[in-house]
């Protein structure tokens, strides 16, 4: 079992985590997210710190909204720990996806979030 | 195997909370459930895999089932289908 935390600007994780629950109809309680504190970063990264190590014992796959912003930044340190997985470019398709994909083998996992959310980008005019 | 076309006949056609139905529905059973819509074969127990293929208001999909449970697979599909996905209309 995968434990998902997303790290955002604003509010943009809550109101994510609110449309996948509408569109499933069913709360979801895999998802936790941290949103940056814009005036303590620090305050950010020690939320991160305290996260991950209670979560020691799940792989943890985290999902970002910006790479090469503060969200995905902060991230950085801890991808070499061997449970955590780090994927930017955050949208509503890899969010679902993550929550009703079934597989119990993470990479597989990472792969269908990252195919999804690229599949998403569509030019339909 | 059995495999026919279905006619979405809801307002809404295939979109999110429909194709959840859809999903939930088709991994109840142990029949391999596919959609194939526009040359895309996707599999009918991934949300998500439905939703993109934007199937709308009478659009025309072929469902695709293949298992030990199929005619109670199809038949339970072909029900949800006719009954607008719980929507009314």
């Amino acid at each position: 079992m995968f434990k998902y935390l997303i790290i955002t600007h604003g509010s943009i994780g809550e109101s994510l985590l609110e449309c996948v629950e509408k569109n499933l109809q069913k709360s979801v309680n895999t998802i936790d997210i941290i949103s940056l504190n814009p005036t303590d970063i620090n305050q950010s990264i020690s939320n991160l710190k305290e996260y991950i190590s209670k979560h020691s014992d799940h792989d943890l796959i985290i999902m970002t909204d910006l790479y090469g912003a503060s969200s995905s930044n902060i991230v950085k340190p801890y991808t070499k720990n061997k449970n955590i997985y780090a994927i930017s470019g955050l949208n509503l398709p890899m969010l679902m996806k993550a929550v009703t994909f079934k597989t119990d083998d993470v990479q597989i996992m990472i792969d269908e979030i990252i195919k999804c959310g690229n599949k998403s980008i569509i030019n339909f005019l | 195997m059995i495999k026919k076309d279905l006619i979405i006949k809801n307002q809404l056609g295939l979109h999110a909370r429909a194709s959840n139905k859809l999903a939930t529905l088709s991994s109840k059973f142990n029949s391999n459930v596919e959609i194939i819509y526009n040359d895309e074969k996707v599999d009918a127990k991934n949300m998500m895999d439905i939703l993109l293929l934007s199937i709308g208001l009478h659009d025309t999909f072929t469902l695709k089932i293949e298992g030990s449970d199929e005619k109670k697979a199809f038949e339970s599909i072909v029900k949800l289908v006719d009954n607008f996905f719980g929507e009314g209309k």
